[in-house]
């Protein structure tokens, strides 16, 4: 019978979970500095964001 | 002409053999049940009608004997076969209900209080813990573990194509495990939220996100295309069209094609999917244990992906400032099922803060959920390329 390497599978499992986090959270970052940017252009130009 | 002049009882036998009701087994009124219990459902208790209409009906369709619609008939593939030959088997109908999604769909929430991304994350938690489960419990293989797994991301379209890349011969069962358990969030989750919460915690109000720009909205789907492109490729069929969905819908340029896409594209593939999916649990494959063990193992993933999300949201709590701090039954919503999920936050929210409206802060990490899950499929398609 076949032995399951049950070892590899779970630090492999848990390396893509923590993937998981590592990609939403770049994507947090991103949208964070989006939003700095942003804001920063609009308010440069004298809008206020609630307008659009 | 090939037609041969048979004696009339010869001709008699032959016509009472091409009838239905000479190959009836108990099976066929079982699945008839089943069929039914999902149009019950879907037009009695008004659960995900717009799925469960033609999954109902599908199942129901194809469970009489003899009927050509889900085989091949003269060499040729029957007319729900067609439908799911091009739409599920070539992935289409996924990405093109991915596009839609995208057009309908408003990030404000999530990019006015983006650390609910993470609560996204966190629901994935029973995509891998039921891949173990899968593998030690019911003795499936890695890829039929995966797909299995992936069924706690209450996601049908990301359910749809991670079992066809991975184990293309459980998609029937995977698809209607998913559907069935989008269409059960109102029932399954509140008491996994209930369990999992103090009364104090249920009832914390969060603050108004603040205001987004539209261009904002119109930077996000390029910031998550690049990122998501960068680090998980393998999903980019589904979240490049949903990302494009929702740059047509942001930039007000398009409106025609953003209104096709999440009004009548959408509505077509979801008929062709619904049909397709229903027309695949026929009664000779899906009356054995194996479908119901997937059942039963979809569950555990959609109850583990929804305590995920709560958990998240509570160890988050730990590292906020007070007046930051999310409501936990906001978690739950980290499972996709959008927007079914949400208003489950917002009612049970409701049940001990009448004052409480906790609905535009549970689409953050419902839409984030949906990342996730395509996130998440990402990486297991990967593990095995």
């Amino acid at each position: 019978m076949e032995t399951i390497p049950w070892s590899n599978i779970l630090v492999g499992l848990l390396i893509r979970f923590a993937g998981v986090f590592l990609v939403l959270g770049l994507l947090q970052a991103g949208i964070r500095l989006s939003g700095a940017i942003t804001s920063k252009l609009l308010s440069a130009r004298g809008h206020n964001p609630s307008d659009h | 002409m090939g037609t041969e002049i048979v004696a009339p009882a010869e001709m008699l036998s032959l016509i009472w053999q091409q009838m239905g009701i000479v190959h009836m087994t108990w099976r066929f009124p079982v699945m008839w049940v089943i069929g039914l219990f999902f149009l019950y459902l879907a037009i009695g208790r008004k659960c995900e009608p717009l799925l469960l209409v033609p999954i109902g009906f599908g199942i129901f369709l194809v469970n009489f004997p003899l009927v050509p619609l889900m085989g091949i008939t003269d060499g040729r593939l029957d007319i729900l076969r067609i439908f799911y030959h091009y739409g599920l088997e070539w992935e289409v109908i996924p990405c093109v209900i991915f596009l839609g999604l995208g057009a309908m769909t408003d990030f404000g929430p999530l990019i006015g209080n983006p650390k609910t991304l993470l609560v996204g994350a966190g629901a994935q938690l029973g995509v891998f813990i039921t891949f173990c489960g899968s593998i030690w419990l019911g003795g499936f293989t890695l890829k039929e573990a995966a797909s299995i797994g992936i069924i706690g991301g209450a996601d049908g379209p990301t359910t749809i194509y991670l079992t066809q890349k991975l184990a293309p011969h459980m998609l029937g069962m995977n698809a209607l495990a998913a559907y069935s358990y989008m269409a059960m969030v109102p029932i399954i989750q509140p008491p996994i939220m209930r369990l999992l919460t103090t009364n104090h915690e249920r009832r914390i109000r969060m603050e108004d996100t603040r205001d987004i720009s539209g261009l904002e909205k119109i930077i996000f789907p390029l910031i998550a295309v690049t990122i998501i492109s960068l680090l998980v490729p393998a999903v980019m069929p589904l979240m490049g069209m949903f990302m494009f969905g929702n740059l047509m819908r942001e930039s007000g340029a398009v409106a025609r094609l953003a209104d096709t896409a999440e009004n009548s594209l959408m509505n077509i593939v979801t008929i062709f999917l619904g049909l397709s999916v229903g027309a695949t649990m026929h009664a000779d494959t899906f009356l054995n244990p194996k479908p119901l063990l997937v059942f039963g193992l979809g569950l555990v993933a959609f109850a583990v992906g929804t305590a995920g999300g709560i958990w998240t949201v509570q160890l988050m709590n730990l590292f906020l400032r007070p007046e930051n701090r999310m409501n936990p039954l906001i978690g739950s919503a980290g499972v996709s099922a959008v927007p079914m999920a949400a208003r489950v936050s917002q009612n049970v929210g409701q049940e001990y803060d009448p004052g409480n409206y906790l609905l535009m802060h549970a689409m953050g990490p419902n839409l984030a959920g949906v990342i996730g899950t395509a996130t998440a499929a990402g990486m297991l398609i990967s593990m095995f390329s």
